[in-house]
């Protein structure tokens, strides 16, 4: 293996999929797929799982009628199971200017999300569903479609890798072209600090699940800008902006940390609203731990 | 204000510190790269207004601070009194200086007048314009209005005089002027030494002359700047008690009493410089203690050029050289006579002898008078009065206790009835038989009239025989029977006396016609009377007053002005001698807590003159400036606590801390 390859692999860490892999990724809402899979699907299809007795009609197959039925009742009906499919997955990842912030000097928000969504990507795959990757940066997007090929991982970790964190964040309109693109049912999984208008913001979201699919969001806060330890006056450079600010933070801290609860409250609200699965995850949280209540969470519901 | 230490006002501008820390703090500020600007730009335009002034007054509570602290190290002073930056100025400021003697002691190269004077005038000028300045001094206790407080030390009104203060009388004179003038707020100074015999603290006066002025003026504050620190040169007073003439075989001998005061006890002996009609004598007098009295003895030629004449008694100069001069007058020593009231002609006829046995050995005369006569009497050319009737009362009674008060001597004796003098009271008889007669069993012979001969002798009480006498109560007893009772007593009223005997002189009520006790007891009170006489010529500063006589009082020697400075003076054409009062000898100072205590129910302040460097009319307040930092410095850490964390923030905090793990 090269060590270009070597350094694509690095996103996943093999003892956290090891662990994860018990938790598979599922989906709460009925998904279409082309292969029979793990996931509910709104057609009958061939599973062990009991559906319903239908009236046979020309054209179905004889060998699905039940005999039983036809023995007690006189009448021709065809007995259906459940159909188990496969999933389509498209992870957004959010590379804006802002997502490139890390207060350590180590680990960016960015990083943070490379490793949850390549870790997902691998479990999502590796069950048999499709995977697919948009990272979002500035005006530019690279789309990757989805598939359940295992070769496809190497495209999806590739096209992570070498995103970089620039430009302004243009997740709205984004978000939205997204959801209009996806044609069928899918679980899309978006990566993000989310520094945009909210009210905006909970519209994208509305948007998606009007279509159908299941949204999940990893909300990524560094610690610095939770806590905004600053004390000192401090000049702030706009990390997507050729912009700064010289203020005392003793001054602004209180509104700011005001600004900032009413904005993570209002995406919490408005996730619950349309039945986002929200998760706020601070970048000095254990990635696997995050993953591990993302996967234990969907498999209970 | 004032500071005692102003080479510390140089760090003033130390307190600009944390202003230049903020602005170079704004100059090496840091920059970071940072991703929230959303919030940052929303909370920098909405940061509100309140946030700025707390931060501006984070920093103005810092200046404040380093500015408190820099004033407390330069020891401020309530300058011109601290109320002058807080107060607006009164319609009226009394300025009432004690021109007392005692405030002419140097301390530091100024006596306590000037140092008075010098900070009233300081005080006064931020006042200048705004309030009505009047002045009252002690000595002439006169409202004058001063129009520029600088003019305060040249004026004759504050010059420096050996009078006593009365501070009670001369408020009066200030409560005169507010009831006259009717000032909305009025504020008093009293610039004092709070010698206690000025101002009798315990004197009943104060509380009538307090609620006065209360009820006379709306606002009335009271400030007494204290300056009674003791100097720390030794002060020495000399005062001449009696000066007169006597006849001896080798011409006239003249007698000079003198006592001197001395702050110090230590034994010394103490120079004297005595002037007799120009002519000096120096001596030295043992001192021992701190009241020395002595007795100076002068033989005057015959002739009539020396009959009488003036002198001077002076003691090397100290602290107050005001007191350090005692001046006298002398003349030929005058006919003293005495008056024996009495109806009875035997007693009447004992007294006149006993008062004056020989006429022409002595220059003593008696005259009897019937008590139906003592009205018409001219009781003041008397030395002594001899009252062997029942004690008088109305007009006569008023009449003799004026006497008293002016010198005066007056001798009672028991008389036919009951009756009572100023509180001596003669009570019902008792009657022994001629061989069961009452006997003197003890008597004072140490002072007084009873006191022993020059030899040592004692008087010879026990050898009296009485055998009428009446309860005799009130006043002091100086001699008693050996039942106890009061056999004779003695009350003094002003600056004279009554001395009162419990029996007569009639042969039926005892033997004091025998003279051995009734001559001396008479002599002795008569020499006492006579000092009244004598010292016609010697006055005390400040009581003299000639503007009534109308006659020209032309200054022989010392001062100027004979009702402010000691001296020797003509009067028409007599010798006045001008002394400062015996009440400044007395160096005691009234505490002042005393002093609080007389003005309590006033707005009174206390400031006390310690005699730094710089006068004022001041105290230090540093404490009040540490107080002042401390209290900037707990505002300041108040304001920079941070903001207080809400119930929610602190559950999402907790969540996320309760998930952060060591990253792998």
């Amino acid at each position: 293996m090269s060590s270009e390859n070597r350094s694509e692999w690095n996103l996943i860490d093999p003892d956290v999929l090891s662990r994860l892999s018990q938790y598979p990724l599922t989906t709460s809402l009925p998904m279409i797929g082309t292969v029979t899979g793990l996931h509910k699907s709104p057609h009958k299809g061939a599973s062990v799982e009991f559906a319903e007795y239908r009236k046979y009609v020309p054209g179905d197959d004889i060998r699905r009628l039940d005999w039983r039925v036809y023995a007690r009742t006189d009448r021709f009906y065809v007995k259906e199971f459940e159909a188990d499919t496969n999933l389509r997955c498209y992870l957004a990842l959010d590379c804006s200017g802002s997502m490139g912030f890390s207060s350590d000097g180590k680990t960016s928000k960015l990083d943070y999300a490379r490793k949850l969504a390549a870790t997902l990507a691998y479990l999502a795959i590796q069950q048999g569903d499709a995977v697919g990757v948009h990272c979002l940066s500035g005006d530019s997007v690279v789309d990757i479609p989805p598939r359940r090929n295992p070769t496809h991982l190497k495209v999806i970790f590739d096209v992570m890798q070498r995103a970089k964190p620039a430009g302004k964040t243009n997740l709205l309109p984004l978000l939205h072209e997204l959801a209009e693109k996806i044609r069928q049912r899918a679980i899309v999984i978006v990566f993000s600090d989310f520094f945009c208008d909210l009210r905006q913001l909970i519209s994208c979201f509305q948007h998606l699940r009007f279509q159908k699919h299941d949204l999940a969001i990893f909300h990524l806060i560094d610690p610095q800008e939770i806590e905004f330890p600053f004390e000192h006056p401090t000049r702030f450079i706009d990390m997507e902006d050729p912009m700064s600010l010289l203020t005392e933070p003793n001054v602004i801290k209180r509104q700011y940390l005001k600004n900032l609860d009413e904005f993570l409250n209002g995406i919490s609200v408005g996730c619950r609203q349309f039945n986002v699965d929200y998760r706020r995850v601070i970048t000095n949280q254990s990635y696997e731990k995050v993953l591990a209540d993302f996967l234990l969470e969907r498999n209970n519901k | 204000m004032t500071f005692l230490e102003p080479i510390m006002l140089y760090g003033l501008p130390l307190a600009l510190l944390p202003v230049i820390i903020h602005l170079l703090n704004k100059l090496r500020h840091r920059s970071v790269r940072w991703a929230a600007m959303m919030f940052l730009l929303s909370a920098n335009r909405t940061a509100t207004r309140q946030a700025r002034i707390k931060q501006w007054l984070i920093l103005l509570m810092r200046v404040f601070a380093v500015a408190a602290l820099v004033f407390v190290v330069s020891r401020p002073l309530a300058g011109g009194w601290l109320g002058w930056v807080f107060q607006g100025a009164p319609d009226a400021i009394l300025i009432v200086l004690d021109r007392s003697l005692s405030m002419e002691t140097k301390i530091n190269g100024a006596t306590k007048r000037e140092t008075a004077i010098q900070i009233l005038a300081n005080s006064a000028r931020a006042y200048q314009g705004r309030s009505q300045l009047i002045l009252i001094d002690t000595a002439t206790r006169t409202p004058q209005e001063i129009g520029d407080p600088a003019l305060l030390g040249r004026l004759s009104f504050t010059a420096a005089s050996d009078t006593a203060a009365d501070v009670i009388a001369t408020l009066e004179s200030g409560l005169e002027w507010i009831q006259r003038n009717k000032p909305g707020s009025t504020e008093i100074w009293i610039a004092s030494d709070l010698q206690k015999s000025n101002w009798q603290p315990d004197n009943e006066r104060w509380r009538d002359l307090l609620a006065r002025l209360g009820s006379a003026t709306s606002n009335l504050r009271v400030r007494l700047l204290q300056i009674s620190n003791p100097s720390p040169i030794e002060d020495n007073s000399v005062l001449i008690k009696d000066a007169f003439l006597k006849n001896v075989p080798e011409g006239k001998l003249l007698t000079i009493e003198l006592a001197v005061e001395r702050t110090s006890s230590e034994q010394v002996n103490l120079p004297l410089n005595i002037f007799v009609n120009r002519t000096r004598q120096y001596i030295e007098i043992p001192c021992q203690g701190q009241s020395v009295s002595y007795r100076h003895k002068v033989l005057i030629e015959e002739g009539d050029k020396y009959a009488s004449g003036w002198g001077k008694v002076e003691i090397s100069a100290d602290s107050n050289v005001r007191n350090n001069i005692a001046y006298f007058v002398y003349s030929a020593p005058p006919v003293l006579k005495a008056a024996i009231i009495s109806s009875n002609s035997i007693g009447g006829r004992i007294l006149t002898i006993a008062a004056a046995p020989s006429k022409s050995d002595t220059n003593r005369m008696a005259e009897l008078v019937p008590v139906e006569k003592a009205d018409s009497l001219n009781i003041g050319d008397y030395a002594l009065v001899v009252w062997n009737e029942k004690p008088p009362s109305g007009e006569l009674a008023e009449k003799l206790r004026s006497y008293v008060r002016s010198g005066g001597v007056v001798l009672f004796f028991a008389g036919i009835d009951e009756g009572n003098f100023e509180g001596i009271n003669f009570g019902k008889e008792d009657q022994t038989e001629q061989d069961r007669a009452l006997k003197v069993a003890s008597w004072q012979e140490n002072e007084g009239v009873l006191a022993r001969t020059e030899e040592g002798l004692s008087l010879p009480l026990n050898e009296l025989r009485i055998f009428k006498r009446r309860q005799l109560s009130g006043g002091e007893a100086l001699a008693r029977f050996e039942d106890g009772s009061v056999f004779i007593a003695r009350k003094v009223l002003g600056k004279g006396q009554i001395i009162a005997c419990a029996s007569s002189v009639e042969p039926d009520c005892s033997n004091l016609r025998e003279g051995i006790v009734l001559v001396p007891l008479i002599q002795r009170l008569f020499e006492s009377g006579a000092k009244r006489i004598r010292q016609s010529g010697m006055l005390v500063c400040g009581e003299a007053d000639f503007r009534a006589i109308g006659e020209s009082v032309v200054p022989v020697e010392g001062g100027s002005d004979y009702r402010a400075n000691a001296g020797v003076y003509r009067v028409g054409g007599r010798l006045v001698a001008v002394n400062h009062p015996e009440v400044e000898d007395n160096f005691e100072i009234a505490d002042s807590s005393e002093i609080r205590s007389v003005f309590n129910g006033v707005n009174f302040t206390l400031f006390e003159e310690k005699y730094s460097n710089r006068s004022s009319f001041q105290s230090e307040i540093w404490r009040s400036f540490l107080i002042a930092m401390v209290l900037f410095l707990i505002i300041e850490s108040i304001l920079v606590l941070p903001p207080r964390v809400r119930p929610q923030q602190q559950f999402v905090q907790r969540q996320e801390n309760a998930l952060v793990e060591d990253p792998k």
